[in-house]
């Protein structure tokens, strides 16, 4: 049995172990959360969800026995293909994606009536292409110059096409290979200049949709959340958008230390999605500030781990790509539990490897390949 | 730098779950369940008749919430073109497009609860504004709230405004002033509750405390009453430019209130019900109406007797350092008591006062209070004047008090009081509280009544009361209220002429002297129905007196009153009470022969002369009623004894063809009477 386990399923031990670990609470709490959702979608068969989540789980952590096993070089010739297929899938999802929350970010698969965000196939994309060149033009004795232009364009189109939905995951992602390219030894004073024209222009955006200039029509939700996010008095109305910051709060504060026990939350109940965007809140209600310090660990721990990762790798492309997903992974991570705590402003990003969610959790999955080895 | 980010988190949680969490939990509360008053709807106020005299309406105002759940973009801007022009069309004040710009401003501001017009619309008008388009997809997809309000009606406009009363601005204050406040208990109800929890993400109605709508309040106001007093009121005000007046008409026997007018001028011409209830609050000097109060004192102590006459001189007295003066001028004379009174002489009567009195004016002033004239009413309608009078040793007594007094100044009183106190000298001495409400009920079930409630059983003696009475009509008949005598009935009352006291100016003020011109009395004077007082405060100082300002809105009032209870109790309306088996059913018959059967059997028999020659009969509680019957045309008539000329006329009036034989009167007649007539019968009548 354990040589069976050796052989087939590789990786770094710790991350299996947050993996897993993730994914029990991720059972529960999506179980728990789902509640409202099995009613209104599923008449009242609860456990609909949790089973459907446990199948994606079982799907994902298969896909990353299965990535293993792929040797680094196909990763790097499909990379490029890859890339371009995601990009043609963003454009025709902008033009006739599934709307959820006034935000066209899904599209369906014809024929199975399953429905993904291909920014997170995007995403993924990106970055093991940006890690590709990142690692094709590494030298010994000088800055990579060369890699500059082809990620920033590369990016840019990538980001420009989220943008318009998901401003978030854009901004996001656009940091991410911003931070790559630094590590990646990519002059600063490139990054710096690139960093501040996309500052630019995302608050000429917001500026103008203050104003009730609208270019974008997600602009006025970003305005409004960036406004009520700086503004005390409307964040303590009774019906502004902070309305979901306020709930997740209650949530957590209500949750105590030890927390009611799982299944146990009553916020779920006026949280918006609760088992996507605000499951920290549900996890600390739940489970108590033990449970949510846990989990906050774990993806810390995560971190810490692809840091050593890395260091041990002795070659750059994989480094490269295990850095970025990595980062991709509990960056997100981070702002999806610093959005409950109310410290960032509300955005639509889940709770890796944890939220409620098939494309997520599969592509995080099959991109943990290059995290859990080297 | 992620290490502090994680710290930063961390340090969130923490301050969260630990020093901020009791006022999160303070928020959870306010969210586990989610109550809704409901409230009870508020009960009418009815007349005597059960005519709706105050109710309450439903109205709306129409909110949207913009940020409803299932109002998407999509539906939101496919509809709003038709919702926008629907709206315009509907409130018909503003174009299509302001109303668009203003629903899309909201919904950019995320506006859940946006006033869409400020106009209230009623109940009718709120089920087309349901069906607009988004309306129509209801709350929780439309976004549409109609807020309701329960507005209080009074359907008779003005009448009784201030007595009904109205509420406060804030429904949740109840009844602000007038009956509205008194009964505010009885017709609010109490409102229900309904607790909503949150689960799986809707609403669910928990528990349920279902309201108690508020009773009816059934007065005693006759709105028909009510025109008639303010018409004549309004009529008189407007002709005197008087600054206010006040009617108020009471049944004698119960101290009902059937109309209470209390009427303003707000501008010039234009007088207002709702301003305040003059009638129940302000106590002013009431002049010469109390002087019966003064008489009734030295009758009953046996002071005076109506004949004894007084000295009122050249009508002009000195009591200490004061001159009171008589109307008249020139002065009366030597006059008699009953005289003093009925032609209302202040000499008379305070000198009638004074001289008995002044030795021991405490005498005369317990006398007043034994008849309760200084204790508040205690009416239910809030904000009732105190009346005053004074008592020797009070500060402000001096020596000249009591001659005042005794002429209804230097005390004051309602004009409630004062129609009190008369109603209680219609009312055979007995002194009842006013009564406003005589029942509440509820889903047309009477649930309470309300007895008139006895202050005093007898403010004085039968002979004194007699006494009294009598001067009351001789006011009316040869004193200073001839004017309002009628032949058709008999009014008993006093007037009242009194100056206005104006704070230390004394009588005096910038426009001269201001009068209080009333008249207060009650009719028909021997049966006395109903009593009333009338008072015109500040009427344009060419005509003031008591007599001719007041007196005509009295005798208006009556007039009216009289004629509507006189078609209401038609003097033979009384049906005779039908009893079978006492006596004996009878067939009609000529009446002289039924007489002597009844006779002879020995039942009474109640007819008039009936100058007819049959009767039906009716079998009735003491007697057999005979009551007149036309003979049928179609039975052949009794002509025995009748002349040939008559005879035949008769018969052949009923189609008959008449045979005569011999001469002389009819003895017999062929055809016996009573046969069916046949057309064209040949009947033969024997003369003799």
């Amino acid at each position: 049995m354990s040589n069976f386990v050796r052989k087939y399923i590789k990786g770094d031990q710790n991350i299996w172990v947050i993996i897993v670990f993730l994914s029990l609470v991720s059972l529960l709490t999506v179980y728990s959360a789902t509640g409202s959702l099995a009613y209104s979608t599923q008449g009242g068969n609860t456990t609909y969800f949790m089973f459907k989540q446990l199948s994606f789980l079982l799907v994902g952590i298969t896909l990353i026995i299965l990535v293993h096993h792929i040797p680094y070089k196909y990763f790097v010739i499909f990379s490029l293909p890859a890339l371009y297929f995601s990009i043609l899938m963003l454009l025709i999802t902008l033009s006739s994606g599934q709307n959820l929350n006034e935000a066209s970010r899904w599209l369906e698969v014809p024929g199975i009536g399953l429905s993904f965000q291909p920014s997170e196939m995007a995403k993924l994309a990106l970055i093991v292409y940006v890690a590709r060149v990142l690692a094709q033009h590494q030298r010994e004795d000088a800055p990579t110059y060369g890699a500059f232009w082809p990620i920033t364009i590369h990016t840019g189109i990538v980001c420009l096409l989220i943008f318009p939905e998901n401003l978030s995951t854009s901004l996001l992602l656009g940091g991410i290979v911003g931070l790559m390219m630094y590590l990646g030894r990519v002059p600063f004073k490139y990054l710096f200049f690139t960093g501040l024209a996309g500052t630019a222009l995302v608050t000429l955006v917001l500026v103008l949709a203050m104003n009730d200039i609208v270019l974008i029509d997600r602009a006025e939700t970003w305005a409004t959340r960036v406004e009520h996010f700086f503004d005390e008095e409307t964040a303590t109305s009774e019906y502004g958008s902070d309305y979901q910051v306020t709930q997740s709060k209650i949530a957590i504060a209500t949750g105590g230390i030890f927390g009611k026990g799982p299944g146990n939350s009553d916020q779920r109940n006026f949280l918006p999605h609760p088992y996507s965007d605000f499951i920290y809140a549900i996890i600390a209600e739940e489970f108590g500030l033990l449970g949510a310090a846990l989990v906050l660990g774990a993806y810390f721990f995560f971190l810490g781990r692809i840091g050593v990762l890395v260091r041990r790798s002795n070659r750059t492309f994989p480094a490269f790509m295990v850095l970025g997903l990595g980062l991709m992974l509990v960056i997100q991570a981070f702002v999806n539990m610093g959005v409950a705590v109310g410290i960032f402003p509300v955005t639509g990003q889940p709770l890796p490897l944890v939220s409620m969610g098939g494309t997520s959790i599969l592509f995080y999955m099959s991109g943990s390949r290059g995290n859990s080895q080297c | 730098m992620f290490g502090g980010l994680v710290l930063f988190i961390l340090f969130e949680l923490v301050k969260l779950k630990i020093f901020e969490a009791s006022k999160w939990e303070e928020k959870a509360k306010t969210l586990e369940s989610s109550s809704i008053v409901i409230e009870a709807n508020r009960g009418n106020i009815l007349d005597e008749n059960g005519k709706k005299i105050s109710l309450s309406v439903p109205s709306y105002r129409i909110y949207m919430d913009l940020r409803a759940h299932g109002l998407t973009s999509a539906v939101f801007n496919a509809k709003i073109d038709s919702l926008a022009i629907c709206l315009s069309q509907f409130f018909g004040d503003r174009s299509a497009s302001y109303y668009r710009n203003d629903l899309i401003r909201a919904r950019r501001n995320g506006e859940r609860y946006h006033l869409v017009h400020p106009r209230k619309i009623s109940y009718i008008e709120l089920q087309e504004v349901r069906e607009f388009p988004i309306f129509r997809r209801g709350r929780n997809s439309g976004g549409f709230i109609p807020q309701q309000y329960d507005e209080r009606r009074l359907p008779f406009g003005s009448l009784a405004a201030r007595t009904i009363g109205k509420l406060y601005g804030d429904r949740s204050k109840g009844g602000m002033v007038g009956l509205e406040r008194a009964y505010d208990n009885v017709l609010k109800g109490t409102n229900g509750v309904s607790t909503w929890k949150r689960i799986a993400g809707s609403w669910i109605p928990e528990e349920e405390i279902p309201p108690h709508d508020g009773k009816n309040l059934i007065t005693t106001l006759n709105i028909e009453l009510q025109d008639v007093a303010e018409q004549s009121l309004l009529h008189q005000l407007q002709l005197h430019d008087a600054h206010h007046g006040v009617a108020i008409l009471m049944e004698v026997e119960t101290g009902a209130v059937k109309a209470m007018v209390n009427l303003h001028r707000s501008e010039p011409d234009v007088y207002i019900e709702d301003h305040f209830n003059y009638a129940v609050g302000e106590a002013v000097e009431p002049g010469s109406t109390f002087k019966l109060a003064s008489i009734i004192a030295a009758l009953e102590d046996g002071e005076v007797r109506l004949t004894d006459s007084i000295d009122t001189g050249n009508g002009a007295y000195r009591y200490y350092d004061r001159i009171m003066r008589d109307s008249h001028h020139g002065g009366f004379g030597k006059i008699t008591v009953r005289e003093a009174f009925e032609k209302s002489s202040n000499i008379g009567i305070s000198k009638i006062i004074f001289e008995n009195y002044r030795d021991n004016p405490r005498r005369f002033v317990d006398r007043l209070y034994s008849m309760g004239l200084n204790k508040p009413l205690g009416l239910e309608i809030k904000g009732e004047g105190k009346p005053v009078i004074k008592y020797p040793g009070d500060t402000s007594w001096s020596g000249v008090t009591l001659p005042w007094m005794s002429i209804g100044y230097e005390v004051k009183m309602t004009p409630l009081q004062i129609l009190s106190f008369y109603n209680a000298v219609a009312n055979n001495g007995k002194l009842v509280k006013p009564m406003f409400v005589k029942g509440i009920s509820q889903h047309g079930k009477i649930l309470r009544e309300f007895e008139s409630e006895v202050v005093n059983p007898s403010i004085c003696s039968v002979a004194t009361l007699e006494k009294v009475q009598d001067l009351l009509k001789g006011v009316v008949e040869r004193g200073t209220a001839t004017n309002i005598r009628n032949d058709v009935y008999q009014i008993a009352g006093k007037t009242g002429t009194a100056q206005i006291a104006r704070g230390i100016s004394g009588y005096q003020s910038e426009e001269g002297v201001q009068y209080i011109a009333s008249f207060v009395g009650y009719f028909p004077a021997d049966r006395p129905m109903y009593s009333c007082i009338v008072a015109v405060n500040s009427p344009s100082n060419d005509v003031y007196y008591g007599n001719v300002v007041a007196g005509s809105v009295f005798r208006e009032i009556a007039d009216r009153v009289y004629a509507l209870s006189y078609e209401k109790l038609p003097p033979d309306e009384i049906k005779p009470k039908i009893t079978e088996g006492v006596f004996p059913w009878s067939k009609g018959g000529p009446e002289d022969e039924l007489s002597v059967i009844f006779d002879e059997l020995g039942f009474p028999v109640q007819s008039r002369k009936l100058n007819t020659e049959w009767v039906s009969t009716l079998a009735m509680e003491h007697a057999v009623k005979f009551r007149p019957k036309p003979l049928p045309g179609s039975l052949v008539p009794q002509v025995k004894g009748m002349g040939a000329k008559d005879a035949v006329a008769v018969l052949e009036n009923r189609g008959l063809k008449v045979a005569i034989s011999g001469v002389g009167r009819v003895a017999r007649q062929s055809i016996e009477p009573g046969t069916p007539v046949k057309k064209g019968q040949t009947i033969v009548i024997y003369l003799e």
